[in-house]
């Protein structure tokens, strides 16, 4: 049946002259205002109203703060904005830091959730040559960076130890004419790792990480293994007290020389939430990184089983990151990953240059992969489309295709162009462009199109929504103690370089 | 434009609903094209949206709902809608206001040319004119003089 | 040819489906329709022939594409941004 009918709405009286450079959304009953440099600010609806209007006074309690942070063109200082925009966005042309070596795809697990391109262990056909691996090294030292993490990945890498030991001897060598800072990091399930491979490791100050999602009942119900009547859970385990106690032998200071851990969400980690964070807390790691998992390449039968909406998902993650401040109140220090990636953005000068959360994303130029083969990828997440047997995001071969040519890829560009979130339709105007960033890849996986239909996008729900969390727990925080734990998360300090020679 | 605020009265929205859409019949000149286009992209996931222009000034907004179509559910869909209209409407005005100072922040920030005039003098200048006009030229060459 | 394939028109206008916009959406739909594009005075005219009678609402998810596209492409004219 067709119905007329009229709404009534009053529209907001704005004073533009009298405004500075910003954007704004709504929070519940606040409104936050944001700026490019970083600044934000939440006001009550009713204030933000009058902020528009032109009429919020000197006498407000929060002038002083509109007018500092240049959301007043009264006293707007653009030099200042200028200078913090630029420091937020230092990344800008600096360059791929994080170097990601496929040393094999062979793995002894086969995890209900992984994504990555695998195959079975006797498929040494698919492990990285030497030869390979000294030109990736040469590749990736080509990058303008001063700092380059080369982070190494499978399959389970440890499988191919010799290209890892390789890398790390080669490009130490190099060093010393690049004369960059060097880290080193083997992403391994610690289910194939030996106690020379971990020696070797350990003096070599390669840094770990591995994949604990919880405890046991978690762990081994998501990571199917053949081991020799061992269970994953008890192995993980076992290895990372091995080697947090050979780090404390080394006499390398524990709250920096550890284990890290990742751990992946399925449906039953949901169901055991606090003790994956107290098994965390009680095995002296001091970052849980909650990350739901990602929804494409699933069969729908298995996707039913171990997935969830994102709704769900982000309701896990308040009643977590809730836990985990309860924790810090009472003295436990603990905290949550991609929280103290946005509180950084937030409340330091700085951005934390996290390649997956800045704009543009950093596929080709913040980081890049190189395959088992020598096959150049813009990222991980473009060399697990490659190995689902799309070779769209493939930017060349080693023996064919110099840094210069694979970081300016016409790929790479259209990246950086969907990624850019001035240039986006919705994200150009949200309060949470400062401090997001969208995923090319990831929208190419989902729908088939690099940009993605923000209003559908998983990840625009996901970011925006925990920024929320984190401005909603700051405005409620009468006391300041849930900010000083936050500015607590965003302190990094750097590790010894002397473990590292 | 002048400092004093524009006035605010309250405005009437129209529309139809037929049990699985609803369509508004907005006024360009009231609401900006690109409030209108923003408006609607945030309506994608919600609904299908479609955009038809009736004549010069007149535009029909139909959102065909992907979720709840009962009576309560479209009306509340139009509200939100409108809302949203609103808020677009700031964006598109606070923007064109602010479009020449952000300019040059982003051209101070990423091109750091030695300015040949200060942010003080463009800001007077921008006291001085008519922003609306849209006719602002920044006295800055930040493209001159390199990083 | 089937009784049962379906046949919709359209007019978009230019100001606010473009011509780039709208080939995004036919080239993402062509599996499942036969779209003729026409040039009219103001815009263009959509023909769409529905292949697949199990799908529902193609035009309307058509539109919701061309529309995303047309306002993704001019977000980033806008911007100076290629692309």
């Amino acid at each position: 049946m067709i119905q007329s009918r009229s709404l009534q709405l009053r529209p907001h009286r704005v004073a533009a002259d009298q405004l500075g450079v910003f954007r704004w959304g709504r929070l519940g009953d606040r409104v936050v205002l944001t700026n490019d440099a970083g600044e934000w600010q939440l006001l009550s609806a009713a204030d933000f109203a009058t902020f528009l209007a032109g009429e919020l006074g000197p006498e407000h309690p929060a002038f002083e703060a509109l007018r500092s942070r240049g959301f007043l063109r009264q006293d707007l200082d653009a030099e200042d904005l200028a200078r913090k925009l630029r420091r937020k966005r230092r990344y800008l042309g600096a360059g791929p830091h994080l170097i990601v070596l496929i040393t094999t795809l062979r793995c002894n697990q086969s995890c209900a959730y992984c994504h990555a391109s695998r195959t079975d262990m006797h498929r040494t056909d698919t492990d990285m040559s030497l030869e390979t691996a000294k030109l990736a090294v040469d590749h990736a030292m080509r990058s303008p960076s001063p700092y380059l993490c080369f982070e190494y990945q499978g399959g389970e890498p440890t499988v191919n130890m010799e290209v890892i030991k390789f890398c790390v001897e080669y490009s130490r060598e190099k060093n010393r004419h690049e004369k960059k800072t060097l880290d080193h990091s083997v992403v391994t399930n610690m289910t194939y790792m030996t106690e020379e491979n971990a020696r070797w490791l350990v003096d070599n100050g390669v840094l770990v990480c591995t994949s604990l999602d919880g405890p046991p009942e978690v762990h081994d119900h998501n990571r199917a293994w053949s081991g020799k009547g061992a269970a994953a859970f008890e192995t993980v385990t076992r290895w990372m007290d091995w080697f947090n106690q050979a780090y404390i032998d080394k006499g390398l200071d524990p709250a920096l020389w550890h284990v890290d851990a990742l751990m992946t969400t399925t449906r039953r980690s949901m169901e055991n939430g606090k003790a994956i964070v107290d098994l965390y807390v009680q095995r002296g790691i001091r970052n849980v990184h909650l990350r739901p998992l990602n929804p494409f390449g699933f069969a729908t039968k298995t996707w039913r089983a171990i997935g969830y909406s994102m709704e769900e998902w982000l309701a896990f993650y308040e009643e977590m990151l809730d836990y985990i401040i309860e924790l810090n109140l009472q003295g436990v220090q603990i905290m949550e990953g991609t929280a103290a990636t946005f509180l950084k953005k937030l409340l330091t000068p700085d951005d934390p240059n996290f390649v997956d959360i800045r704009s543009p994303v950093g596929s080709g130029t913040g980081q890049i992969c190189y395959g088992f083969d020598g096959s150049i990828f813009p990222s991980d997440e473009g060399r697990m489309v490659h190995g689902m047997g799309d070779p769209i995001f493939r930017l060349g071969h080693l023996r064919d295709t110099s840094f210069e040519e694979a970081t300016r890829h016409p790929t790479v560009r259209a990246i950086a162009t969907a990624s850019l979130l001035d240039a986006l339709p919705q994200c150009e105007s949200c309060w949470n462009a400062p401090f997001c960033g969208v995923r090319p890849l990831h929208n190419y996986m989902m729908s088939g199109d690099l940009f993605g239909q923000r209003p559908l996008t998983p990840k625009c729900k996901q970011h925006m929504s925990m920024v929320s969390m984190l401005l909603e727990r700051l405005a409620n925080d009468t006391d300041g103690r849930v900010e000083a734990i936050f500015r607590r998360w965003t302190m990094d300090r750097p590790r010894s370089p002397d473990a590292n020679a | 434009m002048s400092s004093e605020s524009s006035a605010a009265e309250l405005q009437i929205f129209d529309f139809v609903s037929d049990g699985r859409s609803v369509r508004l019949r907005l006024d360009e000149g009231l609401y900006p094209l690109d409030a209108i286009r923003g408006a609607a992209y945030l309506f994608l996931d919600r609904c299908f949206v479609r955009l038809e222009r009736l004549e010069d000034r007149l535009v029909d907004v139909t959102l065909k709902s992907k979720g709840p179509t009962d009576d309560e559910a479209l009306g509340a869909l139009a509200g939100e809608f409108c809302n949203a209209l609103l808020d677009q409407a700031v964006r598109v005005q606070v923007a064109a206001s602010s479009g020449k100072i952000r300019e040059y922040i982003m051209a101070r920030a990423f091109f750091s040319a030695p300015a040949q005039s200060s942010i003080d003098q463009l800001l007077a200048e921008l006291d001085a004119e008519e922003l609306a006009a849209d006719d602002l030229e920044i006295q800055v060459p930040w493209e001159q003089g390199g990083a | 040819m089937s009784d049962s394939l379906r046949t919709h028109a359209v007019d978009l206008h230019g100001s606010f489906y473009d011509a780039a916009g709208v080939a995004a959406a036919v080239e993402a739909y062509a599996e499942l329709a036969r779209i003729t594009v026409q040039p009219t005075g103001a815009g263009l005219r959509v023909e769409l022939v529905v292949l697949d009678d199990e799908v529902d609402d193609l035009m309307d998810h058509f539109l919701n594409h061309a529309l995303h596209a047309s306002v993704s492409l001019q977000r980033r004219q806008a911007d100076g941004v290629a692309g």
